[in-house]
């Protein structure tokens, strides 16, 4: 059976991959527009998902993904890309040799800065905070573009699984 | 013996809504009323939203019987409630059963779809959380208070996360 949550994560990345194209198309001033209550622009929104998605799989892993690692990102859609590669490479890794153990207690991350708090959590925290957090701001995308009269992505696991072949249409009635 | 992924991120997706209906309560009408552009609609229906879409999801494996809840812009938050205490207790029940195979395909009559098990227990938090999303920019943009729903929040209610 294939880990619920290595569904999930591909889910989040393939959600992510869309949003990119979908940005691709925009111009810088469409990718500049924001609505009161989210989180920023759609281009920092979008640079904020992934740079953090770096963050749990760092913990997760216990290494850095790359030097330097991602802080506090102003990415262009290029730097945006290859950060997705590199959240894809890190995903693929960390369910390489089976299911993680959800309840491993993680005492910190690299990623520490001196003089931050240290949290210890149970890897089950960071690996479900991943996948949460994708969506919360993708919705907050959504409404952005939504907002100003542009384009919208279905993004929902529906979508996803007719893509993967889980899922198809049947027309007739059995 | 540990608990399955899948149940804590469905456990975090009942805590998160109930959660934020219970800052809601206190919500005037017209509070519960008030909506933002780009988003599913009022406040209030799109909790009613949730809660059914989460009926159905578990409908699936036969834990929820139709009808399910009633979609409107006034479905009393008393009444949603209500429901999600049982979609609480159905996601309980899904996995105090035997082992599931996720992976086996089954042939959905009332979405008219084949689908693999684990396709609407992966909607399920999916959808929770876009919506959610919603209702938080909605309070935000009309400057109400919004609660942490993240799963740091949760683990920290749950003993998993400790700071040092």
């Amino acid at each position: 059976m294939t880990d619920f949550l290595l569904r999930q994560m591909r889910h989040g990345i393939w959600a992510n991959e869309r949003l990119l194209e979908r940005c691709r198309a925009l111009t810088d001033e469409q990718l500049d527009l924001t609505v009161p209550g989210t989180y920023g622009t759609i281009r920092k929104t979008l640079a904020h998902i992934v740079s953090a998605e770096e963050g749990y799989l760092v913990r997760l892993l216990g290494s850095l993904l790359h030097e330097p690692p991602l802080r506090e990102p102003d990415l262009t859609l290029e730097g945006i890309a290859a950060h997705i590669a590199h959240v894809t490479n890190a995903v693929e890794r960390l369910f390489a040799k089976g299911s993680p153990d959800p309840d491993r207690v993680i005492a910190d991350t690299p990623l520490r800065r001196a003089g931050a708090p240290r949290f210890e959590m149970a890897a089950w925290a960071p690996a479900a905070q991943f996948v949460y957090h994708g969506i919360d701001h993708r919705s907050q995308i959504d409404t952005i573009l939504s907002t100003h009269g542009l384009e919208t992505l279905d993004l929902q696991i529906w979508p996803y699984a007719m893509e993967l072949g889980a899922s198809r249409e049947v027309k007739e009635t059995r | 013996m540990s608990t399955a992924p899948m149940l804590r991120q469905m456990r975090h997706d009942v805590w998160a809504t109930e959660m934020l209906l219970e800052r809601c309560r206190s919500f005037t009408m017209e509070q519960l009323q008030l909506t933002a552009p780009g988003t599913y609609g009022t406040i209030q229906k799109t909790f009613a939203h949730i809660v059914r879409a989460d009926e159905g999801y578990l409908n699936t494996y036969g834990l929820i019987p139709q009808p399910f809840l009633e979609l409107s812009d006034d479905t009393p938050l008393e009444q949603t409630a209500s429901r999600l205490a049982r979609v609480r207790d159905a996601v309980e029940q899904l996995f105090r059963s035997k082992e599931h195979d996720f992976d086996r395909r089954i042939h959905d009559e009332r979405r008219k779809l084949d689908l693999e098990l684990w396709v609407p227990l992966a909607q399920f938090s999916h959808h929770g959380s876009d919506h959610r999303s919603q209702i938080c920019t909605i309070l935000t943009l009309h400057g109400l208070d919004v609660p942490d729903l993240d799963v740091w929040a949760y683990a920290t209610a749950k003993g998993a996360s400790v700071r040092f």
